[in-house]
Order: structure tokens, then C-alpha cells, then sequence
């Protein structure tokens, strides 16, 4: 049995359902992650799994005893709050110390670990200051030290990073992963910033309206989405919807709005699919040398690169170019439109 | 028109009723208690500290103001004791039972204030409501004396007073953070231990001002002492008013309302700002 186990798990207030047959096993020390948009029953999940939700159906096992309904303060899990809740009636140490406290872990060893996690926050000056006397992304790290310094079996993080600015947090999530790394512990992320839960995440969980929609490590589920959903939220994918021509062993022949396009995967004639293909996959090339045309409506430089909107008979559309320093088409320009063959992914809805 | 004029002219009507409701009439009770009083000649022009030496010398003066302070602490503690959960509780309530609760809390300052006081003498008189049940059910010999005792008006006052205590602490506890003890719980802390804790300390900068406000009243109340205390029971605003219209030393009156004002200033003062700098380095 994994170290972490949640079993047809199920959450329902009166009419509306929450979190519908939901089953994960996390592997002792990995990083999994639950991304998906707000309301996709993310959070509720991870209150189940803190013990602030009783699931309606299912079973949480932690370690192989069940706690499906083990009160919060039994779990022996470490939570980092989104608003980090700190004590504010508390200085730093103080703060940190409340879980070991209530461990009735004697005050020589507890100021020696309360000194340890700091030390491994980078907040030894910060002792003795009240949290309202810290800068957000210090508090944060006091929230994550509360939670870690009680060596919890499971360390449950709920958007830890969303209320700081975009510098910060792109510094702590590298931090958080290696704290995470160091100490070892299993933990769980709740996000809906894809790019939070790729670059700490062993495995994702994409989650859609109260279901797991694909579960993966963030490599493959970026590159094999399963379904549009997943495709569109991590990263941005253009759709183009179209209906199967022809199969012919492993290649599927789609028509597009009256292009066709060769797609790897499996289907039946007839049938209405989405071909789908980020928008840093797509090559420009000469005009009528593509697999169809299309003219650039828009151009933004970003700097590391080119955002190009383009339009064409299959719709409008997102190209991503690489900045390689050389001029590039520019705006009403028409351009022909190319990819590599793998580049392309066949959804199986229209 | 100048520029400096408007706020003053918007001002003015605010200024002009202040000035003649609230100044002047301090002012000429504070010059009343400097004068001197004669039986048989009234109010005499003259100016000295007189009236208050006698304030300050007479135990009987000592008693009625070690009463009143007795009487504020003592209903403050209550309130406090009883409104801080209340609150709480209260917060915790879904909607619709707390509007209900809300306004049967607040329902004591919708009543005047003598029809309230006298509700607790018909409950607690010696022929009262409570007296007659207990001497019927056989409980009791003989009737508990309940009116004309500072526990009475303890008690009557802290009925009315509370819903300021439960208002002040409401609000603290509106900006609590909820997280904040679902954090303490998954630290490992019992429920009470939250409550001890995180929420309490967290709300006593509410317990603190509720009290402020409960003790300023307290201490100058004075319809429900002068009811259930009855006119030997005294307090110090009874007594004042006893001075002005009973023996018709109005100086006298003048001089022990000027120190109980003083007296309440310099306590809400000081106790302000000892809150105030206890928890500057804490909340915002």
C-alpha cells in the first residue's frame, strides 16, 4: 500500500458535489500536486485529507492506518495555510514552537528545533519579531517552518505562494523544493498556476469540476494530454476542431475546415475529434511550402520571444517563436504554417 | 469667499451645539462646585476647595465611591465573563439564528431604561416573581432579600451592559483570520487549547475596549442604582443627584460630579493607553 491513499473519496453539500470518486496514491517523500481552475474541488480535497472535511464517501489511509475520521488535530500533518495564519499574538519562535508545544516536547529540544527550521528558513534574526513586522514572503517561510518543524508524516500546502508578487515567488518555489527535498517529507501542493505545480511537482493531478481529469508526471501530461481541458490548462494549446476523414493503421487523416491534417492516435472514420498543438510546435515557413496558409493578424516581443496571432481558414490561432536575434515575419505578412509530425495530439472530442 | 471660511461655516452648527449642551454646562458646574452653600442664605459667591476636602475627608464620601468602583469592576468582570463567549458564539451561528440572537441580545438597550429597572424589581422584590415561586415551591423560608443590594444592581446592569461587550468583541473577532485556528488545531491543539490559545489573545484587544465602555457606564450610571439601590444604597451619581435635589447643596453635588468625571477620565485614559501600547507591536 502507498504511503498515502485516497480511495472513491467523495464530497457532496446537499444537491452540489464537491469532489466525485476521487483515488490517489502518493509514494512516501514524493511531491504531488492538485492543479486545476477555482471550484474544481482542489481545496476540498485537501481539507479532507487535513481532516477539516469528513469525505461522504471513501477512505483516507495515511501510512496505512485509516483516517477517514481522525479529527484534524490527530493527523499529525503540516498544513501552510494560503493566508499562512500565522499567530500574530506570537513572535516568530513562538510561532514556530506551537506545534511542539503542544507535542509536550520539553523547552530545551524544542528552542533547539525551533533554531534548526529557522536556520533551514534563513530566519535565525527574525526570532523574536511579530509576524506583523515581516515582508510576505518571511511569513510565509514562518508558516512553512511551523509546518515542518513538528516532522509531520504529510505536509499539505494550500496555494502557499499566491499571495506574494511574481519575483518571490519564482524564489520560493525553488526554495520550497528543496526544503522539501532536504526534509523529505510527503507533501502535497494545491495550485491553479500550472506553472507552480510543473516546476515542483513530482506528479500532477489535473482536476475538473469535482473529478481527476489526467494524473502524471508534468513532462508527460504537458506533452500527452488527455482531453482538451488538461491540454488548455497546462500551457496553451490551439484547438482546431474537425471530423475524421480517413484511418490508416496508426495515422488519422482529420479535416479541419477543409484542411487536412495528419494526426498519430486512433479513431474511427467519421467520428468528430480536436486536433491540438502548442503554439511553441509550430513552425513559419515561406508561403505555400506549409501544410496551409495563414497571416499574421498580430506580433508581440517578449523579449526570450515572439508571440505571434495568426489567422487562417482554420480559425484563429497562437504561434510562440524562439527569439534567435533574427528579424521574423511581421504584422499582415502571410506565412506558411509547418510542424513536426509527433507535434500534433488527436483529442477525442469534438 | 475665502477659502478657510466653508469648513468653518460647515462646522458651525456641530461647534454651537457642543459649546452650549455639553461646555457651558460643565463649565458652570465646575465654577457651582467651587462656591459655598448656607441653609438659610442659598448659594454663596464665594470660591474655595471646601467641597472637595469634604469629598476627600468624610468616610461616608470614601464608602459611596469605593461602592461605585466596587459596582463597575465587578460588572465589567461579568460582562466580560459573559460576553466574550457569547460572542464567539454568536460568530460561529449560522445567518438567521444570528439575527434572532443578535436582537435578543441587543434587546435590552431597546427598552427604556426604567421600564427595564423596574422589570427587575418586580422579578426580584421581596414579593417578587422569583421570591413568590421559591417561597411556593418550598425552597425558601423566608424571602431572599435581593432588592436595594449592590448584587441586584450588579446584576441589572451587566443585563444591560453586556450587548456593548458582545458588540466590541464581535468586531475583533470579524477580522480573525478562521485559518488561523484550523492552523492550530493541525498543530496538534485541542479545541479548548485553540480557544485558550490563539482566539482569546487574539480577541482581547475587543474584551479590552468592550470593557472600557462598560466601566465608563457603570460608573456613572445612575437610574438602575437609584431603583434597585434604593435611596440608601447610594452610588456616586445618586448621590449627586441626592445633594442637588434633596438637600439642596448644589455645590456640594457640583464638586462630587466634577471628581467622578476626573476619576473616570483619568481610568479610561490611563487604561487606553496601557491597551494601546500592550499591543501596538501586534495588530495593526
Amino acid at each position: 500500500m502507498s504511503f498515502l491513499t485516497l480511495q472513491n473519496i467523495s464530497k457532496r453539500y446537499g444537491q452540489t458535489t464537491a469532489v466525485e470518486d476521487f483515488n490517489l496514491s502518493v509514494e512516501k517523500g514524493e511531491f504531488v500536486s492538485f492543479l486545476g481552475p477555482s471550484g474544481c474541488g482542489k481545496t476540498t480535497t485537501l481539507q479532507m485529507i487535513a481532516g477539516f472535511e469528513e469525505p461522504t464517501t471513501g477512505t483516507i489511509h495515511i501510512d496505512g492506518s485509516d483516517m477517514t475520521h481522525v479529527p484534524p488535530n490527530a493527523r499529525d500533518i503540516g498544513i501552510v495555510f494560503q493566508s499562512y495564519a500565522l499567530f500574530p499574538h506570537m513572535t516568530v519562535a513562538e510561532n514556530v514552537g506551537f506545534g511542539l508545544e503542544m507535542r509536550r516536547i520539553g523547552k530545551p529540544e524544542r528552542d533547539q528545533r525551533v533554531r534548526e527550521t529557522l536556520e533551514l528558513v534563513r530566519l535565525t534574526d527574525f526570532a523574536d519579531r511579530f509576524p506583523k513586522a515581516l515582508s510576505g514572503g518571511q511569513r510565509q517561510r514562518v508558516a512553512l517552518a511551523r509546518a515542518i518543524v513538528i516532522k509531520p508524516q504529510l505536509l499539505l500546502l494550500d496555494e502557499p505562494l499566491s499571495a506574494l508578487d511574481a519575483k518571490i515567488r519564482e524564489s520560493m518555489q525553488v526554495e520550497l523544493r528543496n526544503i522539501q527535498h532536504t526534509v523529505g517529507v510527503t507533501t502535497i501542493l494545491v495550485t491553479h498556476d500550472q506553472a507552480e505545480a510543473m516546476a515542483m511537482s513530482d506528479r500532477i493531478a489535473v482536476m475538473n469540476m469535482g473529478r481527476m481529469a489526467q494524473l502524471g508526471e508534468p513532462f508527460e501530461i504537458y506533452e500527452n494530454p488527455g482531453d482538451s481541458f488538461t491540454s488548455n490548462f497546462l500551457g496553451s494549446t490551439n484547438l482546431f476542431p474537425g471530423k475524421v476523414k480517413s484511418v490508416a493503421g496508426n495515422e488519422v487523416s482529420v479535416d479541419c475546415s477543409g484542411t487536412e491534417i495528419v494526426v498519430q492516435g486512433k479513431s474511427e472514420s467519421g467520428s468528430e475529434v480536436s486536433v491540438a498543438i502548442r503554439p511553441e510546435k509550430i513552425g513559419l515557413v515561406e508561403a505555400g511550402s506549409g501544410f496551409f496558409d495563414a497571416k499574421v493578424r498580430t506580433r508581440i516581443f517578449l523579449g526570450t520571444s515572439w508571440a505571434y496571432q495568426m489567422d487562417s481558414g482554420l480559425g484563429a490561432f497562437n504561434v510562440t517563436l524562439q527569439n534567435t536575434g533574427h528579424p521574423v515575419a511581421g504584422e499582415g505578412e502571410a506565412v506558411g504554417i509547418s510542424w513536426q509530425a509527433d507535434a500534433v495530439r488527436l483529442l477525442s472530442e469534438g | 469667499m475665502k477659502s478657510w471660511l466653508p469648513p468653518y461655516l460647515l462646522n458651525g452648527p456641530a461647534l454651537l451645539i457642543f459649546v452650549v449642551m455639553l461646555v457651558v454646562p460643565l463649565v458652570m458646574t465646575l465654577i457651582l462646585s467651587f462656591n459655598s452653600f448656607d441653609f438659610y442664605g442659598g448659594i454663596q459667591e464665594d470660591y474655595g476647595w471646601h467641597n472637595y476636602l469634604e469629598v476627600v475627608q468624610d468616610s461616608y464620601f470614601h464608602g459611596i465611591f469605593a461602592r461605585t468602583y466596587g459596582i463597575a469592576i465587578a460588572v465589567t468582570f461579568i460582562c466580560a465573563l459573559i460576553g466574550a463567549p457569547e460572542a464567539y458564539i454568536l460568530s460561529r451561528m449560522s445567518k438567521t439564528w444570528r439575527s434572532l440572537c443578535l436582537l435578543a441580545i441587543l434587546g435590552p438597550l431597546l427598552i427604556s431604561v426604567i421600564v427595564r429597572t423596574l422589570g427587575w424589581a418586580l422579578l426580584i422584590g421581596n414579593n417578587g416573581v422569583i421570591n413568590e415561586v421559591l417561597l411556593g415551591v418550598g425552597i425558601i423560608e423566608t424571602p431572599l432579600k435581593m432588592m436595594f443590594t449592590t448584587g441586584g444592581i450588579v446584576v441589572a446592569l451587566v443585563h444591560v451592559l453586556v450587548p456593548f461587550m458582545v458588540l466590541s468583541v464581535w468586531t475583533t473577532l470579524q477580522k480573525l483570520d478562521p485559518q488561523v485556528e484550523s492552523a492550530a488545531l493541525s498543530l496538534g491543539a485541542s479545541h479548548f487549547t485553540t480557544l485558550r490559545r490563539v482566539v482569546l489573545p487574539q480577541v482581547m484587544p475587543g474584551v479590552l475596549a468592550g470593557s472600557l465602555i462598560v466601566f465608563a457606564l457603570t460608573a456613572s450610571a445612575f437610574a438602575t442604582p437609584s431603583i434597585l439601590g434604593g435611596r440608601r444604597l447610594k452610588v456616586v451619581a445618586t448621590t449627586a443627584y441626592d445633594e442637588y435635589l434633596n438637600t439642596l447643596n448644589w455645590p456640594l453635588g457640583a464638586a462630587i460630579a466634577v471628581i467622578l468625571l476626573i476619576a473616570n477620565v483619568v481610568v479610561v485614559m490611563s487604561y487606553n493607553r496601557y491597551v494601546e501600547r500592550r499591543y501596538a507591536a501586534v495588530f495593526d
